[in-house]
């Protein structure tokens, strides 16, 4: 491959290429990879970002995974609502510790590119735990999206085509032969390979004749219970396994076409004609480039992607590698306009201030209010990206990321009104005995009202342990903090918190701000005025 | 306009205070204050209202409104039939359930309509699905990925600078919202716009810079940030003094309700209001804690209705309720009931005439699952909101063929 120019690196360059490869900024970081040429730092990152150990599973993750709400024909109704309450309570406890473990391996690792690209890979092959509901599920597909994160994508799209949480969120394990659904061969073209107008209506057609009758089973070498199932029982119940595997039964394995070839196609040539269409590397190449934030005015990155990933049968490192050495990415119009997403926003405030934190439920409540909650994509399409994460309502809570992060506490305007007394009881239709049940809920208080009472209901109060557990010490993040004169302690702080180049407004203001404060106060301060300002949000 | 009540230039005149914090009065107040000052919310015709409440889970509209002289609706639910002499008898077929007496009396002033028979062709069953057809208007083989709100806004609404075009109070905004741009703002109350103390938000005032840079992310975030400084302590301040003439039960729902109430008296530039009220899916032992979700959908509804009449704010607000279906006409085995097709809708406020729109259901003419098959597609309620009360085109935003349902507006 022909080497890119490499003349204009500069310590800039380097910040800008960690920045947006990872979550913040590390001092530390910039210390490796300054001495090097921009050729060989690219190659560091991506070889790191490759050979990244795999975290350990959570633990509640079970091979095999079995059905613990599997209904037959005999199953009582209570002991089917017995099952089914408990396997939905499983699944959301699941749920919340999958979140816990993704963002604790983003805020811990030492390789964050690897977590970059499989946020980037949950974003482009979306399913969400709200229709998925299997947490199991959810999990494998972010093993597998991490496994390939740096891979081969024709390797990537056979398993996530077969992965369960895919085939239950696009309806694959729910199409026959005689009558298949559409559903996943449509977004296969349109949002995970190809993009719209590529392909045509037969083409859908005969790719989800080509898909049909795959299934999720057990185990091979699973015994199944001899026991019959009512067939009206709806997917959730009956599932034995998570498991890919082709039921020739429900196969239609007649001749197909597609893309120019003929023949009984299945699965691996569904694939392998997606794969190297020719639309698929311009449209992969198009995402990236999106996703990192490079401005491309002439497509010229996006033409070199494309080559590479043609060049190399579809692998998405000689991507990257093209993407990160190009001049586009380190031009001015790349620069310093990326909109964090709320978790790179959160992550990133995280490793930046060296916080001890537990990732609690008011994390991802946090996370979801500011429009990224982790197995939970708005759509198939993912999360769109760029300016759509800002509005004024999750602007005004990125504001607040210092009362998480800084002082522990759930922001303002994240309690639901009337909390505490949220859930209605039945009140009595007689008049008297009424106000007397009101009078008892507002606490004895004569003439209580429920609205004067309304403002009190919205101050915060935690039943059952704090939202959040965030600790912060500034003496952590700079030991010697308390003898640094203002405009020294300031130029730290903006320079370790920011990846775009400082704006003299912010710095006087912030240099004000630490005029107005002494001691222990002042570092939060500074720091607290950096987090609520629109600098903080790009990279 | 009452003496207590703050309105828009109270709103202004708070959002004003805000210069006391720049050195001088930077160019984002100056553009917040038009945006304010026109009345009634800049860049739109009129000042309505339109206030959606969602029943979630799919509340079981056959013992809402009890069809309690037909034979079938008792002999399909042996246990949780409401008693033929328990309803508030309506007419000679259906009424209330005994829960709702607050929305009883509301129909007997002729404050409120009730769409009956509500679905879509080819029912879906699943939550998430039905969810999705109904905030995005789409039908039941088609999939939109933004909601009907969200394109009026893209599409009636462009002109309208408000940064609160649309407000909903939860932790999720729903697809309902979801449009090009994000025009609604998401919250579980009001204080998310509250930042502490003067010297907080003057330090930030500082930080927005009033000139762009060059760079449009920077600007864009920019603005933005002078839009939520522009509504900061304003709303919150607005509702906390904003008085309401009507006393609201404690609960979560009803609460909410009040804020609504408060901050459409203070004139807070939002076209539409969302709030849910949860726990409708009743597959088990339902008969009691759906009477209990009943009554403070009854009471909630009612008082804020009640409200907004003694402000002399209804004729400028519409309340609509949707659910994602109601439920099966047998009860399942264990005392409650199954996912099911057509529900009915409340409307009340605004312009809607009051009474039934649209035919029963048949008991007797059920589909292959067991389920109502519905007479009126939600789409043309949806049709007649957006063509008579927010007097858009409706066919820019939702399918050309879905005709308004007639006779909705009087």
């Amino acid at each position: 491959m022909e080497k890119q120019p490499t003349g204009r690196w500069t310590p800039d360059d380097v910040r800008h290429l960690l920045g947006r490869t990872g979550f913040a900024v590390d001092e530390s970081q910039i210390a490796r990879f300054e001495g090097l040429s921009r050729d060989d730092a690219v190659e560091l990152l991506l070889r790191e970002a490759r050979q990244a150990p795999v975290p350990a599973a959570p633990e509640w993750v079970k091979e095999p995974w079995s059905n613990t709400e599997r209904r037959y024909k005999d199953t009582t109704s209570e002991e089917f609502r017995r099952m089914h309450g408990m396997t939905n309570g499983r699944y959301s406890r699941e749920t919340a510790d999958l979140r816990r473990w993704w963002l604790e391996e983003m805020i811990a690792t030492p390789v964050p590119l690897r977590e970059i690209m499989t946020l980037f890979w949950h974003g482009h092959f979306a399913s969400s735990i709200g229709k998925v509901l299997v947490s199991q599920a959810m999990f494998q597909q972010n093993a597998t999206q991490r496994q390939f994160a740096l891979g081969n994508f024709r390797e990537l799209l056979r398993e996530m085509t077969v992965d369960p949480a895919m085939m239950i969120y696009l309806d694959l394990e729910d199409s026959e032969g005689q009558q298949p659904n559409e559903n996943y061969a449509r977004e296969l073209f349109e949002l995970f390979a190809l993009g719209h107008g590529q392909y045509s209506q037969q083409d859908i057609q005969e790719t989800a004749r080509a898909l049909s009758g795959w299934q999720l089973g057990p185990e091979p070498g699973v015994e199944l219970p001899q026991r019959e199932t009512d067939p009206e029982t709806s997917r959730r119940f009956t599932r034995d396994g998570l498991v890919p595997q082709l039921n020739a039964d429900r196969h239609d394995s007649g001749s197909k076409q597609l893309f120019g070839a003929t023949g009984n196609l299945g699965l691996d040539e569904v694939v392998a004609l997606t794969a190297h269409h020719p639309a698929c590397a311009s449209f992969l190449a198009g995402k990236l480039i999106a996703f990192f934030g490079v401005d491309d005015p002439n497509q010229s990155v996006k033409k070199r992607m494309a080559a590479a990933y043609r060049d190399t049968h579809c692998e998405i490192t000689p991507m990257l590698r093209v993407l990160f050495t190009s001049d586009e990415f380190y031009s001015p119009n790349s620069r310093e306009r990326l909109i964090k997403s709320p978790v790179v926003l959160f992550v990133g405030a995280c490793r930046q201030l060296q916080l001890e934190v537990e990732i609690t439920s008011g994390v991802n409540r946090y996370l979801s209010g500011l429009g990224q909650e982790l197995f939970n994509p708005p759509n198939v399409k993912g999360w769109p990206g760029g300016e759509t994460w800002i509005g004024a309502g999750t602007l005004a809570l990125r504001y607040h990321l210092a009362d998480v992060v800084l002082n522990s506490q759930e922001p303002p305007g994240m309690d639901p009104i009337g909390r505490g007394r949220g859930r209605p009881i039945p009140l009595p239709k007689d008049p008297a005995a009424r106000q007397a049940t009101l009078r008892n809920l507002m606490g004895g208080r004569p003439g209580g009202s429920g609205n004067e009472e309304g403002g009190a209901m919205m101050r915060r109060g935690q039943p059952g342990g704090p939202a959040i557990q965030i600790r912060f010490e500034a003496a952590r993040l700079l030991p010697d903090a308390d003898s640094l004169p203002n405009e020294e302690l300031v130029t730290r702080l903006l320079s370790r918190m920011l990846t775009i180049s400082v704006r003299p407004e912010l710095r006087t203001a912030a240099l004000e701000v630490a005029t107005q404060y002494t001691g222990n106060a002042r570092v939060p301060a500074i720091v607290r005025l950096i987090l609520s300002s629109p600098d903080y949000q790009l990279v | 306009m009452t003496a207590n009540r703050i309105g828009r230039r109270g709103f202004l005149r708070q959002a004003g205070t805000l210069a006391a914090f720049g050195l001088t009065v930077p160019s984002f107040l100056q553009q917040s204050r038009a945006i304010l000052n026109a009345a009634p919310i800049a860049g739109l015709p009129d000042d309505r209202v339109l206030v959606l409440i969602q029943l979630a889970g799919g509340n079981d509209g056959l013992n809402t409104l009890v069809p309690y002289a037909d034979d079938l609706y008792h002999r399909s639910r042996p246990k949780l039939a409401i008693k033929s002499e328990d309803v508030l008898r309506i007419d000679d077929y259906s009424g209330l359930h005994p829960e709702m007496y607050a929305l009883k009396d509301l129909w007997d002033q002729g404050e409120l309509a009730i769409v009956q028979n509500v679905g879509y062709p080819n029912p879906d069953r699943s939550h998430f699905r039905s969810t999705e057809i109904w905030e995005t208007a789409s039908g039941s083989q088609q999939s939109l990925a933004t909601g009907w709100i969200g394109r009026y806004f893209d599409n009636a609404c462009e002109g309208c600078p408000s940064p609160l075009l649309g407000i909903q109070f939860g932790e999720r905004t729903a697809q309902t919202f979801a449009g090009e741009k994000p025009r609604c703002v998401t919250m579980s109350n009001p204080e998310l716009f509250g930042f502490g103390g003067d010297q907080a938000l003057s330090s930030l005032a500082r930080i927005h810079a009033s000139q762009p840079t060059g760079n449009s992310a920077f600007d864009f975030l920019s603005r933005t940030g002078n839009d939520v400084l522009a509504a900061s302590r304003s709303i919150s301040d607005a509702v906390k003094s904003q008085q309401t003439t009507a006393t609201y039960l404690p609960f979560h729902f009803s609460q909410t309700l009040r804020v609504v109430a408060q901050m459409i008296a203070a004139e807070v530039p939002t076209r539409v209001y969302y709030v849910s009220l949860t726990g409708f899916d009743h597959h088990a032992t339902q008969l009691k804690s759906h009477a209990t979700l009943l009554q403070d959908l009854s009471e909630g509804l009612a008082t804020f209705v009640a409200d907004l009449k003694g402000m002399g704010l209804l004729d400028r607000t519409l309340v609509m309720t949707f659910s994602e279906f109601g439920r099966r006409l047998a009860e399942n085995q264990s005392e409650g009931t199954d996912h099911g097709t057509a529900n009915l809708m409340f409307l009340s406020g605004g312009a809607v005439k009051p009474g039934f729109h649209g035919e029963r259901p048949s008991l007797a003419n059920l589909d292959q699952v067991g389920d109502l098959v519905h007479s009126i597609d939600f789409r043309s309620v949806y049709a007649s909101v957006l063509s008579s009360w927010l007097r858009v085109d409706h066919r820019q935003i939702m399918a050309p063929e879905i005709r308004p349902l007639a006779g909705l507006f009087g």
